[in-house]
């Protein structure tokens, strides 16, 4: 052998030395949650993140809080967003949509990440004028308008607009005509007690209780915002729905409300308050900093913790919260050395 | 021609004709072949490697990278599109987080005073880029070589320093992901080169003063580039090595060194360093750091052939692999140790100190709270940081001038052998170039695959949104914050992710970004770029530049609050008055019914900044006058 092929050799015996130096154990290359595979609207339908569901004469109505403002509803396989946000409809990832309707323009409600993210070919975007000056929408509702999206299933605007609040003097949050709620009809047999064909959902977006709302009739199921001071107090809520009288009352978008005070004496009998959980993705950080407290990883709990009060600040009531957050902050103080 | 009989050995370009001859060569004289192809490897390995590693930038010259690439690209875009848009200083960005200190902040400005800054103001931003990562490596290169130098008179040995130290596959993972103020340890073995140069007996006095501010002005040119590891990292080091040596030699001119290094650098970088604290004393950064490895995963640090800088495992926890992986491969790895094993004097000891106290921040991290990174975190600097593992690039240097002089400390008991074994060790160099190049190359290519996003046409008036429309065909990873399209079109966006005290992920109980005054054009509190707080007066904007606004108020009153919709710092002022913050935004007391308001922005201490570095500069001059040659007369 020749001094080059010795030479030679021994490159190659340190080159093959490192190869052969790989571990067995293969990592993992991290898939963004957005690009990730999405479930069918059947299986969320099937699992726990459904917490109600009704009976409609055209199959099961499933409704998916998913958080603040964001709700899917699930019926006859089509997926129904109302106001997407990203994280939210990503991590862990929710089905395709097939319809998104957006309320109102702002950040809380039109997520241009969102509606990229859930697009698929057929998804059809409805949006308020508002939101159609903001970003691309198939279909542009005004007030009082109504449209069929799909067989048995038609969208009615509402108007979603603020009477007194505002930014600053003379201003509203919402202007009137800028944004909408949307009373969902879905057609069929039976419905409310059977007399009607028909189940309506009301999604409010962010409004006052306005005369437009309190008008309705034959509302089975209605979703209140509670976004104050952007919507409705828990005061106003009670007012509102007791003005229109739905079966099925679910307040939401209560990021800094306190949604128990929604006033079920004052509502009557007849009007089921149903309290759902808008802030999973709060509660989910704050289980995993209480478990990366009790395992060390303080740094980790504390980072969750803060998460979790992005998402939910009023969850930082809770006892548990407050007592880790205060071992934490002992473990801050300085050394006494 | 005459053929060769079969069976009789043949002539070869290294002189030596088998396998046999060679290894006698090994304990005679070697083959001058296998000592001039020995030579040869030492001499392309590194350049190989670098060019290896960055092949994928040269393949691809218009890409940008991914995961925090969009962000480092914004604040480089910032400083160019204040310079060239609007003529200023970047001493303010106003397209991030709602406005925050470009200069002062912690990331923000990193070119603005730069050698870069020319190749971004004239070239297109990826070539920009690439000029930046593929000089830092050389310089890097260059520097490693030098400091090796100082350790051995080996060219292998100093080839296979320079391979395993510099443009490794942490170095390639980090800039892969976007962690750019990596680049800035291209300048730590420079440091080091010369603070070994400077606290040497032998070097004369004027040579070590040269030295000495040489090193001051590469630890400046790390803070004016924001380099917020690099930094504490080479001072822990340097502060480890002078001590240890100072002990070991019973000489005090380490420690002069060290000190003297220490107020030059301060001075010369006092322009930044001052509004950096200034702003760092409204929003201190406190990260909590805990995180750590299961020893029988150590080795595969080291180990793991794996490029992949997004790849994750559960041993490692949270984070990705660019923040634990530094594949040295086994021959390194058994090199290393063995070199750190036979060196010997008391400049080893003390880098065996400084890294094995480093390699312990790296390894066992912060799992437990009597760690020595825990405890280094405790301290004001280190408080500020988090992923320990993020010592190991720097332990790893210190080590490997340890090894190096090991090798140099063996080769010179081989007498004779020396130049076989130093040809063989060149050649070592190349496999292991090759070897360490391939894994690091991967993420590289990885992560460079964006395009440049789309600019529009025409360039409206600045506004700031919560978040930019996606853009298909700009998707930089794992993070939906994007801010270069904004950068780009003039726009500014609220969401944000790096900069002090602001974060998407830091709010208020009212949900608010803490610090955040201003709001995005889709948020209902949204009042326009300027208004009046207590009526409906008219407040118009009749010119925006990121340090200069002015604002056009009619139908106010005296009293009323103008506030222009940026984050306030003390650094605004209105028409040279000081301004005051109203629910965190810039705001002024109107004067008249009718006005027209400048605001302005400039970094409050950087005046005394400017004096310490003017006098630090005239210190340096004198210096350098008292240390020069005298002339000779004819």
């Amino acid at each position: 052998m020749s001094p080059v092929r010795g030479g030679a050799a021994l490159a190659v015996l340190a080159l093959l030395s490192g190869l052969s130096a790989g571990c067995d154990e293969p990592l993992r290359r991290r898939v963004p949650p957005s690009e990730g595979p999405r479930p069918s609207p059947a299986s969320v339908a099937a699992s726990p993140r459904a917490t109600d569901h009704f009976e409609t004469s055209g199959g099961d109505l499933a409704v998916a809080p998913l958080e603040h403002a964001t709700l899917l509803l699930v019926w006859q396989g089509l997926a129904i967003y109302v106001d997407p946000t990203s994280p939210t409809v990503d991590d862990p990832p929710m089905p395709k949509a097939d319809f998104i309707l957006v309320t109102d323009a702002h950040y809380d409600h039109l997520d241009p990440l969102a509606l990229y993210h859930l697009s698929k070919p057929g998804t059809v975007v409805v949006g308020s004028p508002g939101v159609a000056a903001r970003a691309p929408v198939d279909l542009s509702m005004r007030e009082g308008e109504t449209r069929e999206l799909a067989r048995g299933l038609t969208a009615t605007a509402v108007p979603a607009y603020s009477l007194a609040r505002g930014a600053g003097p003379g201003l509203r949050y919402h202007e009137r005509g800028q944004a909408v709620g949307y009373v969902l009809t879905m057609e069929g047999r039976g419905g409310r007690g059977g007399t009607r064909g028909e189940t309506r959902v009301y999604v409010s977006g962010d409004t006052e209780c306005t005369p437009e709302q309190s008008a309705l009739t034959d509302v089975d199921v209605a979703f209140l915002s509670l976004n104050v001071p952007y919507s409705m107090t828990a005061a106003e809520a009670t007012r509102c729905a007791a003005a229109f009288r739905p079966r099925v009352v679910f307040p939401y978008a209560y990021r800094h409300a306190a949604p128990a005070t929604l006033d079920r004496a004052a509502l009557g009998p007849g009007i089921d308050v149903r309290m759902r959980p808008m802030y999973p993705r709060a509660a989910n950080a704050r289980a995993r900093a209480y478990a990366a407290f009790a395992s060390g990883m303080w740094g980790g709990a504390d980072d969750l913790l803060d998460e979790a009060r992005r998402l939910d600040p009023a969850g930082e009531n809770d006892w548990r919260v407050r007592w880790t957050r205060e071992s934490l902050e002992e473990d801050e103080k300085p050394w006494p050395w | 021609m005459r053929r060769r009989p079969c069976g009789t050995p043949g002539p070869s370009i290294l002189g030596a004709s088998s396998l046999k001859q060679l290894l006698l060569g090994l304990t005679g004289a070697p083959p001058p072949g296998l000592i001039r192809a020995g030579r040869l490897a030492a001499l392309i390995a590194v350049p190989a490697m670098v060019l290896l590693v960055v092949s994928p930038l040269l393949a691809r010259p218009f890409t940008l990278g991914q995961h925090d690439w969009d962000q480092m690209n914004t604040q480089r875009e910032v400083v160019v599109q204040t310079v060239l848009r609007f003529h200023q200083f970047p001493f303010w960005d106003p397209y991030t987080c709602g406005g925050h200190p470009a200069w002062g902040s912690l990331e923000s400005a990193p070119v603005a005073i730069s050698p870069w800054l020319p190749a971004y103001l004239l070239a297109p931003l990826p070539i920009a880029i690439r000029i930046e990562i593929i000089v830092s490596a050389l310089v890097g290169a260059l520097g490693a070589l030098r400091l090796a130098s100082r350790f051995t008179a080996s060219r292998a040995v100093q080839a296979l320093f320079t391979v395993v130290t510099v443009v490794n596959s942490r170095w390639a993972m980090q800039i892969a992901s976007g962690h750019t103020w990596h680049l800035l340890y291209g300048l730590l073995p420079w440091v080091l080169y010369l603070f070994d140069r400077a606290i040497d007996p032998a070097t004369p006095r004027r040579s070590a003063v040269r030295d000495v501010i040489a090193a001051a002005a590469c630890v400046a040119i790390m803070v004016f580039g924001d380099a917020i590891y690099p930094v504490p990292h080479t001072a822990l080091l340097l502060v480890v090595y002078a001590a240890v040596v100072a002990r070991r030699t019973r000489s005090l001119r380490p420690l002069y060194a060290l000190a003297s290094l220490g107020a030059v650098a301060v001075g010369l970088s006092a322009p930044k360093l001052l509004p950096l604290f200034e702003r760092l004393s409204r929003f201190p950064r406190i990260i909590k750091s805990d995180e750590g490895i299961w020893p029988q995963y150590i080795p595969a640090i080291f180990t793991w052939r794996v490029g992949d800088y997004a790849a994750s495992a559960e041993f490692v926890g949270g984070s990705m692999w660019h923040e634990w992986g530094l594949y040295l491969g086994w021959p390194a790895l058994v090199g290393l140790v063995a070199g750190i094993a036979v060196s010997r004097g008391p400049r080893e000891r003390a880098l065996k100190w400084a890294g094995y106290l480093m390699l312990s921040f790296a390894l066992l991290g912060g799992v437990h709270p009597l760690t020595p990174w825990r405890l280094l975190h405790l301290l004001p600097l280190f408080k500020s940081q988090h992923v320990p593992s993020r010592w190991l690039y720097v332990a790893v240097t210190a080590l490997a001038c340890c090894a190096a002089s090991g090798a140099e400390r063996w080769l010179r008991g081989l007498g004779q052998r020396r130049a076989a074994l130093e040809a063989l060790l060149g050649l070592a160099a190349v496999a292991i170039a090759i070897d360490l190049g391939t894994v690091a190359r991967e993420s590289i290519a990885e992560s460079f695959v964006n395009p440049v996003p789309a600019v529009p046409g025409a360039v409206g008036p600045f506004h700031l949104v919560h978040r930019l429309a996606p853009q298909p065909d700009y998707a930089p990873g794992l993070w939906d914050i994007r801010t270069l399209p904004g950068v780009l079109s003039n726009v500014g966006t609220l969401e944000c992710d790096t900069d002090t005290g602001l974060h998407s992920q830091l709010r208020d109980p009212e949900g608010r970004m803490a610090g955040v005054g201003a709001y995005a054009d889709n948020d209902p509190d949204y009042r326009g770029e300027a208004y009046v707080a207590e009526r409906a007066a008219t407040a118009t904007v009749t010119s925006f530049t990121p340090n200069e606004v002015r604002v056009r108020v009619d139908g106010a009153q005296p009293g009323d609050h103008v506030v222009l919709n940026q984050n306030w710092d003390p650094g605004w002022t209105a028409d040279g008055l000081a301004t005051s913050p109203l629910r965190d935004a810039v705001a002024t007391v109107a004067r008249a019914p009718a006005q027209a308001i400048v605001f302005r922005y400039r970094p409050r201490s950087l005046g005394l900044g400017l004096v310490a570095c003017g006098l630090t500069l005239a210190a340096i001059a004198v210096a350098l006058a008292r240390t020069r040659r005298p002339r000779v007369a004819s």
